[in-house]
């Protein structure tokens, strides 16, 4: 995925053509794959800053006699909300820990995006921007741990630090901040012998404010469809640390915490580990889907064939 | 080539190293190896004898050395949870992991690589965006759920393959599928991407503008060249492989390293969690090497030197 | 034509035989959940610890669950020698799998390696020290350094393996399971599975009753499948005939098909809450019963763990000597738990301390469950608590702890279970609750008295004695308790076998079905 985005960024990145804000949303609202994601991210982002307000439930109330129940279960106080997606095996409502658990799988995802993003791309540019010793031993360093597994990195990391919250997010960050290096490096590489570097080099610009000022802004589209496709990766990492125990702890709603808890019951209540699975893989296909949208309007011959596209198939 | 070899081999070796300092800082110097060995409530004199045994009573630096020397000379030392030497333990698990990542491959890359082509053909039409939410639905799956839920359809339900073990075609089956799921996303994205770049370029529009079949333009000429992109992540998509395999062999049951990471880190066995991760950092080298090679034969024209970089 | 139906037959086989080669009827395959750290034969105390081990290496004495009594296995007699020594008289013509013989000599090395101090196994502390001397070919005397009216009992844990193995090749004791048994140990394949296959030479063949079993199955297959789910589905696919600890769902689901069935039992296994007494909350006995009094343990009974165990005040059942029929569970009564926390923090008891509630990973099915609901009924009695899981190592580390060593700030709650196997509360009062004890964050000078006084104890006296302790224990709220519990097991209906109480999995009691 991610060398993907390189080598299409790569090409993508030198004299971008503009096009009216108003017609390529016009046209993602035309293109329903793209409608479907920004919706999913929408309602995601209504859990993010209101999951109090919109869930019906308390998602650490428990009530034992009402475990398990069924999707569409009414609920058993006088006009309470219906258990639409069930309850877990604690009786707690699924839907109201789903929606909780969106905050706390997002905010993993979203904080360790940040924090590997920040810290990835300064040394992706240091590197690019330097060359020499500097650049050689952060790429090394890059291409160390790209061919390492991150999990088991992150495991390693987390035996010596414990499981928890926090050191999730540090651990999974810790992991993935080579993946921005190196496209951030990629690119300042191409970027620092163009003729507007050179330009602003002789007109006596500082190295800190020709990197601010005009390789930052020419980095940021890739850097962030990238950033999109690292939050869904992330998620799904933490829901494999929960899994194997490394994770975020109980009775935090997490996703991948959710399916962990429900796994005993795979086959007598398949509610349970199936909608925070659906979750996790509606969001990460969003991002994802999310990402090939941005790609395709951000290069200049495919968002062509993008913008065309519909017009051609539908007769 | 040689030279190019010789140079990638020295890189390897800084890497394995690398590696195993990493390692010594997560077990030794975060944590205290001999308390995990003789347990909390043993004697002080005890966890004295067996710091002397361990030979964890001297300064860091020589520790470091001696165990950088243990490693280069493959003595990982006794598993704390196995009682037996760990290095053995851990190779013995190889083949698993090996043919399971290898048949996941084997799925991952043909069918990969057909969805990727594919959808190139003819960007942003039907098959193109099915194809993109397959093979985007593999990037974005939870392994241990596919793993849970295939379990219950095939084996339980329709009597197909078996649940869990590791043995003949049958046992194959369900780990190979949820393994190959994620690489075979990736890996038709990549196609797809590499293709439309080789679609584009002048050749192509020669071939076509030639009178050559189209089918031959696609699948000959211009696959040809979009497999070098594809071959450059596998090393990656290796990496990722081994991610996933220890997630599902955890499910499975599958007597893999993956399991026996989980395990050691579980006991916190530290020489076994050494061991380990000294094999699969080997394992990714050795691999990385082959990709390299089939990367210069397939694309001689590459300069080594560069090749190396990024 | 014909060579056409040949390569068609000829294919058609070659499919086939893999299949047939799988559907090995003569093999029974087992689901057990964790996989052995070793293959020493100590560990054979345990099904958990030792799976199938029981197939490979005997005891001198086994139980006979219809009469409770000791029966004989490798001895076939024994007599108290004093009150610290049991003399026992061997079976002659039994041979170990290497081929060496099996006799007094040979007994005395096993049991003296098994409880050696240098070796520290864990059997040592599980039963206490003894050892054993050789007084002639077949007889064996075995001794504790204290009179020990138990010593009998304690021999059904102590498996024998090969004294000469442990002369010529010490090392693969930790590797090698080599016994007396009806089957030998032929592979242990990490990560997958352990292998017993039948031993000709067996002396039990032909003779059921005294050998408890026969040989009917030629192969037992152990298999290491982690997850729960997993290991039903395997049983519920015909993959394998035993599933080890289900949880109570799966209990159910598999009671409703045609191919498989759940068995359940009771075990020695008590779900119990340990509590640090010394920490300045804790400390406090109207807070510990506060705690009590808040767990509503019928209800974690009935709906987490589906009903499979039973109400309980106190941590043995009423197999060991020292249950006492007059201890019931602590009430629910969250009201008077209430009252009495607001009593102890008018006194300055700090009843806000942070509480750690934490228990191991898959100690049994439903803890993940069983510890968030304990938390969420103390969180409505307005305390402050969190709960952590722990890898058995970092189990081992907070739980394996002396209350001298434990920081009055710690404030830790645990819930575990305890197995009392050896039926006596003298020892599970030694682990828990006496001042030096292992396990003991506990430390009471009264009960500590009385339970001095019944160690030389026997029959009633000891009876007595200890029931007398394990009040004074319950009215002091030593720990807690939610239940003794059941466990379950998907079995196939391929497969003849009845669940006995000490929960083992012995290929000589399984047979097929019809």
């Amino acid at each position: 995925m991610t060398t993907d985005a390189v080598t299409r960024l790569d090409s993508a990145s030198e004299a971008p053509r503009k096009v009216g804000i108003g017609l390529i949303m016009r046209r993602l609202l035309r293109d329903p794959v793209a409608v479907f994601s920004l919706i999913v991210l929408t309602l995601l982002l209504i859990a993010l800053l209101a999951a109090g307000q919109v869930a019906p439930y308390d998602p650490l109330r428990q009530n034992l006699r009402l475990r398990n129940l069924p999707p569409g279960t009414p609920s058993v106080e006088e006009g309470g909300f219906p258990h639409i997606l069930g309850t877990d095996e604690l009786g707690r409502d699924l839907l109201s820990r789903l929606i909780h658990g969106a905050r706390v799988s997002l905010a993993v995802g979203l904080g360790s995006a940040l924090l590997s993003g920040t810290a990835g791309t300064a040394l992706g540019i240091l590197a690019g921007y330097y060359g020499g010793r500097l650049d050689d031993l952060i790429m090394r360093l890059v291409d160390l741990q790209m061919s390492f597994p991150f999990l088991l990195l992150a495991l390693l990391v987390l035996y010596a630090l414990g499981p928890g919250f926090l050191n999730v997010i540090l651990v999974l960050a810790l992991v993935r901040w080579m993946v921005y290096a190196r496209v951030a490096r990629g690119l300042t590489l191409a970027m620092r012998s163009s003729p507007f570097i050179d330009a602003a080099r002789v007109t006596g610009n500082s190295d800190l404010r020709i990197i601010r000022r005009h390789l930052l802004p020419n980095l940021a589209s890739p850097l962030v469809i990238l950033f999109t496709l690292e939050i869904a990766a992330l998620i799904l990492g933490e829901a494999a640390l929960s899994y194997l125990g490394f994770g975020v702890q109980k009775p935090e709603p997490s996703w991948g915490l959710m399916i962990e808890a429900g796994k005993s019951y795979v086959s007598t209540a398949w509610w349970l580990t199936t909608f925070p699975g659906l979750a996790i893989f509606l969001t990460a296909l969003s991002l994802n889907l999310l990402a090939a949208s941005l790609r395709a309007i951000s290069d200049p011959v495919q968002r062509e064939r993008w913008l065309n596209a519909g017009l051609r198939e539908r007769p | 080539m040689l030279a190019y070899l010789a140079r990638r081999l020295l890189q390897s070796v800084a890497v394995t190293f690398v590696v195993l300092s990493l390692v010594f800082v997560a077990g030794r110097i975060l944590g205290d190896p001999v308390r995990l060995v003789v347990g909390i409530e043993a004697s002080e004199e005890r966890v004295q004898r067996v710091r002397e045994q361990l030979n964890l009573n001297q300064p860091l630096g020589q520790q470091y050395a001696n165990f950088i020397g243990d490693a280069l000379s493959l003595q990982f030392g006794t598993s704390f949870w196995q009682k037996v030497p760990a290095l053995p333990r851990v190779l013995e698990r190889i083949p698993a992991t090996l043919t399971l990542t290898a048949a996941a491959l084997a799925l991952a890359l043909p069918l990969g690589i057909t969805l990727g082509a594919l959808s190139a053909l003819r960007p942003w039409s039907r098959i193109d965006r099915v194809t993109n939410v397959i093979s985007l639905g593999g990037v974005s799956i939870v392994e241990f759920w596919l793993a849970l839920m295939l379990i219950l359809i095939f084996p339980v339900r329709l009597g197909w393959f078996k649940t869990s073990g590791y043995g003949g075609i049958e046992y194959f089956v369900l780990p190979a599928l949820t393994l190959c799921y994620k690489p075979l996303g990736r890996i038709a994205q990549i196609t797809r991407s590499a293709m439309l770049d080789e679609l584009a370029k002048p050749y192509v529009k020669a071939a076509r503008a030639r009178g050559l079949a189209e089918r031959r333009v696609v699948f000959v000429h211009a696959l040809k060249n979009a497999a070098v992109p594809v071959l450059t992540i596998s090393g990656d998509e290796l990496a990722a492989l081994l991610n996933g395999a220890i997630i599902v062999e955890t499910v499975f049951g599958w007597p893999g390293i993956g399991r026996l990471t989980i395990q050691a880190l579980e006991r916190r066995d530290l020489p076994m969690v050494e061991a380990t991760v000294f094999v699969v950092a080997i394992f990714i080298i050795v691999t990385n090497l082959l990709v390299d090679m089939a990367y210069t034969w397939l694309n001689p024209r590459i300069r080594f030197s560069a090749a190396g970089d990024a | 034509m014909l060579h056409r139906k040949t390569l068609l037959i000829v294919i058609l086989l070659l499919l086939l035989l893999p299949a047939a080669l799988q559907a090995q009827d003569d093999t029974v395959v087992i689901a057990v959940g964790i996989e052995p750290v070793s293959m020493d034969a100590w560990r054979g105390f345990a099904e958990t610890g030792g799976p199938g081990f029981l197939n490979a290496v005997e005891q001198l004495v086994t139980r006979d669950f219809a009469s409770g009594e000791m029966v004989p296995l490798l001895a076939t007699a024994w007599e108290w020698v004093d009150d610290r020594t049991i003399q026992f008289t061997l079976r002659e013509g039994v041979s170990f799998h290497d081929g060496s013989y099996f006799n007094a000599p040979a007994a005395a090395a096993s049991i003296n390696h098994t409880f050696d101090p240098e070796n520290a196994f864990d059997l040592l502390d599980f039963v206490g020290s003894m050892s054993a001397e050789a007084v002639g070919d077949y007889t064996l005397n075995v001794s504790t350094p204290e009179p020990d009216p138990i010593l009998l009992n304690k021999m059904y844990f102590v498996p024998i393996g090969s004294a000469q193995q442990l002369m010529d090749d010490p090392d693969s004791y930790h590797t090698n399971l080599i016994g007396t048994g009806p089957y030998r140990f032929v592979e242990w394949s990490s990560g997958e599975s352990i292998t017993y296959e039948v031993n000709p030479d067996w002396w039990g063949h032909g003779m059921m009753d005294e050998a408890g079993g026969e040989v009917i199955f030629q192969r037992a297959v152990y298999r290491f499948l982690p997850e729960d789910q997993v290991r039903t589905a395997a049983v519920q696919a015909g993959e394998a005939h035993i599933a080890q600890y289900i949880t109570p769902e799966q209990c159910a689901e598999v009671s409703m098909s045609d191919s498989a069935r759940c068995e359940s039992a009771a075990s020695v296994e008590t779900i119990f809450i340990r509590m640090d007494t010394n920490s300045p909350m804790l400390g406090d006995v109207r807070v510990r019963r506060a705690l009590q009094l808040g767990i509503d343990k019928d209800l974690i009974i009935e709906t987490i763990l589906g009903g499979t165990a039973t109400a309980t005040g106190q941590i043995v059942n009423d197999t060991a000597l020292g249950h006492s029929p007059d201890i019931s569970p602590y009430p629910y009564d969250p009201d008077e738990a209430a009252a009495l926390l607001e009593a102890a923090a008018a006194d300055g008891v700090p009843v806000d301390m942070p509480i750690t509630l934490g228990a191991r990973i898959a100690v049994m099915p439903g803890i993940d469950e069983t510890l968030q609901a304990i938390a969420s009924m103390w969180g409505d009695l307005g305390l402050n608590v969190s709960i952590e899981f722990f890898d058995p190592e970092g189990f081992g580390q907070v739980m394996l702890v002396n209350i001298k060593d434990v920081p009055e700030e710690r404030n830790f709650v645990a819930v575990h279970l305890h197995g009392q196997e050896l039926l006596d509360y003298h020892i599970s009062y030694r682990f828990y609750f006496s001042c030096d004890g292992i396990l003991s964050v506990y430390c009471n000078d009264e009960a500590e008295a009385l339970w001095n006084a019944a160690e030389p104890l026997a029959g009633a006296e000891r009876d007595a004695t200890l029931q007398q302790l394990n009040q004074v224990a319950h009215d002091d709220v030593a720990a807690g308790y939610i239940g003794h519990l059941d466990f379950s097991y998907a079995v196939s209906n391929a497969l003849d076998w009845s669940l006995k109480l000490d929960h083992r999995l012995q290929a000589k009691e399984m047979s097929p079905a019809g």
